[in-house]
């Protein structure tokens, strides 16, 4: 007889993938095992990533400096400009899976590149049992659950980010895409609404939410209701990209997706954060925050001096995501947001973030030239 | 990884519904694996095993049981262990007339464990046997799993309805089944243990609260027929499939295992060849489809299937 | 944070746009620029009746206008412009203050600048006699050689505005009417103040001037059609700003106007190890505290030779010193976030932060630090200090983008300044002097006026002998004797 043992699964697997309910646990629980995943992360990327080490090296930032829950902002953060620009890894080149970029359809992107175990950490946490979505995923299982997806199907998505993270959602349950090329098939997604409501429980339309407006638009030019009762839901996310100027607020959108759809109730309306650089949903509850799990420490910087600021304060908001194994995911990001720990109102402990506003991107103006043109050889 | 539905039947003429999945070049001896998923799991369920098996050669059966989920005759209200295990007989005969050589290697989850260790007992071309989470005392792991022991019971004191892991179940089935057939039984293990001269390996988690690693040392050391390996994986839970970084590990450990001729102990994970993340994930979705287009077209013939 | 999550109301501005010298305020629709969160600009909207009032503008108006006169009136506005009590600068320095977020200091120097640019009668005829060859061409016909040329004004010339420094504005105004062309100035978003300032001032002094009436002022957003047909149809585009900015004005313009790129560009500074530490960081700081970095001849970067802890203290003390001298642009809390955001990313990237004043910064680069393409620039008094053995490591930096390259001290450059040329910058300054463009100096490679002509020739008649001929030109004669080869020497 013969024994063999394989090697631990890592605190972080173990949370993301376990059956454990952390928001079933107190705000200062999550936070001690959030002190405990990120320092985690941390150490692997100063090990990993000799250009990260270096970095926090110089900022005289060690694995040993964090020793309590308040000790994570002084985690060296990098702007997401770095990704734009060069390649940061902390696993072999080999490993990667996937590069990611943004959506956006003008300026340099970021590129950020995953392997396997951070991709999994992503697709393990899009299940419908997960804490990650609060109740909002209950009883939706893939034989009684459709999701039409206003964007293109994975291997349409190529490597664009929020396309993809998307895409993922069919793990939970069979999904049709209605982005083909650059179109929008708005009256076939329309259509197959109509016809999932009759045989499934649960329909999910999922994407931007200015797709999801323009689908809003369809029915209604349609002239036929559609009735989406408490069998249709609505996921968004992404933001309005290019088109900003059309953005409704959150109370105009949902009373806008609601009448338009005939829901229930606006709380079948949700909305998730995400960024290429960020592995991780924040997916809105009942009361519109968004809730942050125990492997990310989010958090807000004042825009002025950078420094940290205290729960609730807006600022530019700030991640450190335990789940990226491939890349240093501590974060300065691009939005104006407000952070919160506690009890949200929907009862669940932990912490909540609130997106204020994009940050707007340079406002140079001046005829310098900022990003220097390809350095001649001779 | 190409994958076929064949059709199984068991020797009462009930259908077994079987996928076979194949490299798309195989050689002449490459190793023929029958795999049962476990209780309340389908075939599909199994996908990444399957695909990380035929990536490395092997051609691979799945199959659902009788009176289970998934494509094959029965409900699972009806489930019985000696179904799994007829079951599993009909895909390992369907797989030797198919390919025409008798020598098959099974991998086996959870419960599907004991069917593999009855079927092996009185098979000698089994060749040998994996398992993940492989259930060695059914008796004691359905009481852990329904919070009573219900086979203990009187047949007047069951329930009309059981709920197992999602599932209604009618107790009677099981508890006649385990009473007839001893098949849940600790010493039944034993004793089949004894009788496989084959190589036994199973993988089983530190923190599994349905399957001791203890009991299956200590069942591998008094069935100690042949070769016996327990590998234990420092993780919790009996529902490994559900995290997809261990499966990868153990997918490296049980592939090697599974694809390898030498004695199990020896084999090295290194050698296996891993699928890739986005091809477990088309995998996993395309037989999410295939199984829904086999139950439409199974609703379309009138098929008893579920 | 910012005004709106405070939930204050920004200010709001009401400014015209000026059509051919006139006020044109708009009846109903507007366009609301947002300056960061410093306030909102209220303008008319871009309409087909602004473009078909600009259409009907004479494009010759000021072509027999004599150049005294269009200069004297300038001289006149410039004068306006150096009184302190001039109430259009008055409002215009307010007004950078609010729009554009300028330091009181800074905006005064800019007023200061526009009297200096406007009052320079004696320059400005020095620059006709250097860039065209005579200060009389525009005028009349000047002899020129065996021919006679006149310069004519190209026509109507669009002028696409960069956003944060100012003087560009009034540069590309001036150059435009020194050669007698009527302008169209484009404003950018992040300044509609100065090219409407200096409009007015130009209305204020004479509202019936040639000169006055030569110039229309208006915005359009990037994507605005209209904006681009008047592009199209101009018979100039001079394109000053991003590079998304000039590129997108190059494919709008027509294919036989002329068209004048200015930008992007980035300047740089060589310190040699013979400088005065004290003298060339002082340099540095002005060059680089000017424009907060904005402009093509800002100096972000410096290549120092030699010791460099006292060119380090000293350029600390000169960014604190120009602090206060040319207070720095305030930011939004955007503009903060984005500046701070680049300057992480020079520290990822390897540099040093060696100091911080209340806006500059100073980064070194150390031998391994990969501040190269494609790191941004985070400008805003930053200046990045690159320790070089020899000022021959240097060059490796160098290319086209480069404008400006400032050297102390000023001996230095007899070295280096071939190979600089080889690889293309544009200028080569003493240190401390990058925004001064000295007369008979290039900018950006070129001599701008000449592109804002066009020349016509009236060449010598058959009986003036041509040049290497010592008879009359009668080409039938020459090619029935076959003797083409024996007249021409």
């Amino acid at each position: 007889m013969f024994t063999q043992n394989l090697a631990p699964v890592s605190l972080i697997d173990s949370v993301v993938f376990g059956d454990h309910d952390w928001l079933e646990n107190s705000v200062e629980w999550q936070a001690d095992l959030r002190l405990e995943l990120v320092r985690e992360a941390f150490a692997h990327h100063l090990a990993s990533c000799p250009q990260y080490a270096s970095f926090a090296d110089r900022k005289g930032v060690t694995a040993e400096h964090i020793q309590t829950v308040d000790d994570l902002v002084r985690i060296p953060q990098l702007p997401t400009s770095v990704f734009k620009r060069q390649r940061v890894l902390s696993v072999p080149p080999d490993e990667i899976v996937m590069n990611f970029t943004s959506s956006g359809t003008s300026g340099t992107k970021s590129v950020i590149h995953r392997d396997g175990v951070t991709l999994h950490r992503l697709c393990g946490m899009m299940r419908s049992d997960s804490p990650l979505f609060g109740n909002y995923l209950d009883g939706m299982d893939e034989t009684n659950s459709t999701i039409i997806n206003l964007g293109p199907s994975r291997s349409d998505s190529g490597n664009v980010w929020f396309s993809y993270v998307m895409s993922l959602l069919e793990q939970m349950a069979p999904m049709q895409s209605y982005v083909v090329g650059s179109d929008l098939l708005l009256k076939e997604a329309v259509d197959d609404v109509r016809r999932s409501l009759v045989e499934m429980d649960k329909v999910f339309v999922v994407g931007p939410p200015f797709l999801v407006s323009d689908f809003c638009q369809e029915v209604i030019g349609a002239g036929a209701p559609l009735e989406g009762g408490d069998s249709l839901f609505v996921f968004t996310g992404g933001g309005w990209k290019n088109r900003e100027s059309e953005r409704m607020d959150r109370h105009e959108f949902n009373k806008v997706v609601g009448e338009a759809l005939s829901l229930a109730d606006p709380l079948q309306i949700r909305d998730v954060f995400n960024q290429v650089e960020l592995n991780t949903l924040l997916v809105e509850c009942e009361h519109h925050r968004k809730h942050v799990p125990p492997w990310v420490h989010a958090f807000t910087r004042d825009p002025v001096t950078f420094e940290p600021l205290p729960d609730g304060e807006a600022g530019v908001l700030c991640f450190s995501d335990a789940t990226a194994k491939s890349y240093p995911c501590f974060l300065v990001g691009d939005d104006v947001a407000r952070v919160l720990s506690g009890v949200c109102d929907c009862g669940r402990p932990g912490v909540t973030m609130e997106l204020v506003r994009r940050l707007r991107g340079s406002s140079h103006a001046g005829c310098a030239e900022t990003i220097r043109s390809t350095v001649q050889a001779d | 990884m190409k994958t076929e539905r064949l059709d199984a039947w068991t020797s009462e003429g009930r259908r077994v519904a079987v996928w076979r999945s194949a490299p798309e070049d195989f050689a002449p001896d490459a190793p023929i694996v029958v795999m049962s998923p476990g209780f309340a799991r389908r075939m599909r369920d199994v996908g990444s095993i399957a695909l990380c098996l035929v990536g490395n050669g092997a051609i691979v059966y799945r199959f659902d049981s009788i009176d289970h989920i998934g494509l094959s005759d029965g409900d699972i209200r009806n489930f019985t262990l000696t179904g799994m295990r007829q079951s599993m007989i009909a895909a390992i005969e369907l797989a030797r007339a198919t390919e025409n050589r008798r020598g098959v290697r099974l991998v086996a989850m959870s419960l599907a464990n004991l069917a593999a260790y009855q079927v092996a007992a009185e098979d000698k071309d089994i060749e040998r046997i994996m398992a993940l989470s492989g259930v060695v005392d059914g008796h004691r792991t359905i009481t852990e799993v329904t919070g009573r022991d219900y086979l203990s019971m009187a047949r007047e004191e069951l329930p009309a309805i059981l709920p197992v892991m999602g599932h209604d179940v009618d107790p009677v089935p099981l508890w006649t089944d385990s009473r007839e057939t001893r098949c849940l039984s600790y010493e039944r293990t034993i004793r089949s243990l004894k009788a496989i001269s084959a190589p036994v390996a199973n993988c089983v988690a530190e923190g599994d609260p349905w399957v001791d690693v203890g009991e299956c040392t200590t069942a591998y050391t008094d069935g100690d027929g042949g070769e016996r390996l327990v590998i234990k994986l420092p993780y919790s839970g009996h529902d490994l499939g559900r995290n997809p970084v261990a499966v990868m590990t153990i997918l490296e450990r049980m592939a090697s295992l599974a694809i390898g001729n030498g004695p199990m102990h020896d084999a090295d994970p290194q050698a296996v060849l891993m699928p890739t993340f986005d091809a477990v994930l088309e995998a996993r979705i395309a037989e999410r489809q295939q199984d829904f287009s086999e139950q439409r077209a199974a609703k379309t013939e009138g098929s008893p299937a579920v | 944070m910012n005004q709106s999550e405070e939930g204050k109301p920004a200010p709001r501005l009401k400014l015209p746009f000026i059509v051919g010298g006139k006020r044109y305020v708009a009846p109903g629709e507007q366009q609301v620029l947002r300056t960061e969160d410093r306030c909102e600009v209220i303008l008319p909207a871009f309409t087909a009746d602004v473009k078909s009032k600009i259409d009907g503008l004479d494009r010759n108006l000021l072509r027999d206008v004599p150049i005294q006169d269009i200069i004297a009136f300038l001289n006149r506005v410039g004068r306006n412009w150096r009184s302190s009590e001039y109430s259009r600068r008055r409002l215009f320095i307010a007004q950078l203050q609010m729009v554009l977020g300028y330091s009181e200091e800074a905006a005064e120097h800019e007023a200061d600048w526009i009297g200096v640019l406007f009052t320079s009668h004696a320059r400005m005829l020095d620059l006709l006699d250097i860039e065209l060859g005579s200060r009389f061409i525009l005028d009349e016909w000047v002899r020129s050689d065996e021919a006679m040329v006149h310069a004519y004004p190209v026509g109507r010339v669009t002028h696409v505005l960069p956003g944060n420094v100012p003087s560009s504005t009034v540069i590309s105004l001036l150059r435009a009417l020194l050669t007698k062309n009527i302008s169209v100035l484009k404003v950018a978003s992040g300044d509609p103040v100065t090219a409407l300032s200096l409009a007015l001032s130009l209305i204020e002094l004479d509202a019936s001037h040639p000169v006055t009436r030569a110039v229309t002022v208006a915005y359009w957003p990037e994507d605005n059609e209209l904006g681009a047909e008047l592009i199209r149809s101009s018979d100039g585009v001079v394109a000053w700003g991003s590079a998304i900015a000039v590129q997108r004005a190059k494919e709008r313009c027509g294919a036989e106007a002329s068209f004048t790129p200015f930008g992007p560009k980035r300047s740089l500074a060589l310190v040699g190890r013979g400088a005065d530490p004290h003298k060339a960081a002082l340099g540095v700081a002005h060059d680089a505290s000017l424009y907060d970095q904005a402009a093509c001849f800002s100096v972000q970067e410096v290549f120092v030779e030699g010791d460099l802890e006292p060119f380090l203290t000293e350029l600390d003390a000169g960014l604190r010193r120009y602090e206060s001298l040319l207070p720095p642009r305030k930011l939004s809390t955007d503009e903060l976030a984005y500046l701070n955001g680049r300057r992480l990313d020079q520290e990822f990237a390897g540099g040093k932060l060696y100091a911080t004043a209340s806006r500059a910064a100073i980064f070194v680069a150390p031998a391994d630090a990969q501040l190269d393409p494609p790191l941004e620039a985070p400008l805003q008094r930053t200046v990045i200090v690159r320790p070089v053995k020899d000022l021959v490591e240097a060059l490796a930096h160098v290319d086209e983008g480069v404008q400006t390259v400032a050297v102390a001290p000023w001996d230095v450059i007899a070295e280096h300044r071939d190979e600089l040329a080889k690889r293309r910058v544009s200028r080569i300054v003493e240190l401390g002097l990058n925004n001064v463009f000295r007369i008979g100096g290039t900018h950006d490679g070129m001599r701008p006026l000449q592109r804002l002509v066009r020349y016509v020739s009236h060449e010598a008649p058959a009986r003036e002998f041509p040049k290497g001929m010592v008879l009359p030109l009668d080409q039938t004669k020459i090619l029935e004797n076959k003797s083409f080869q024996d007249v021409v020497f």
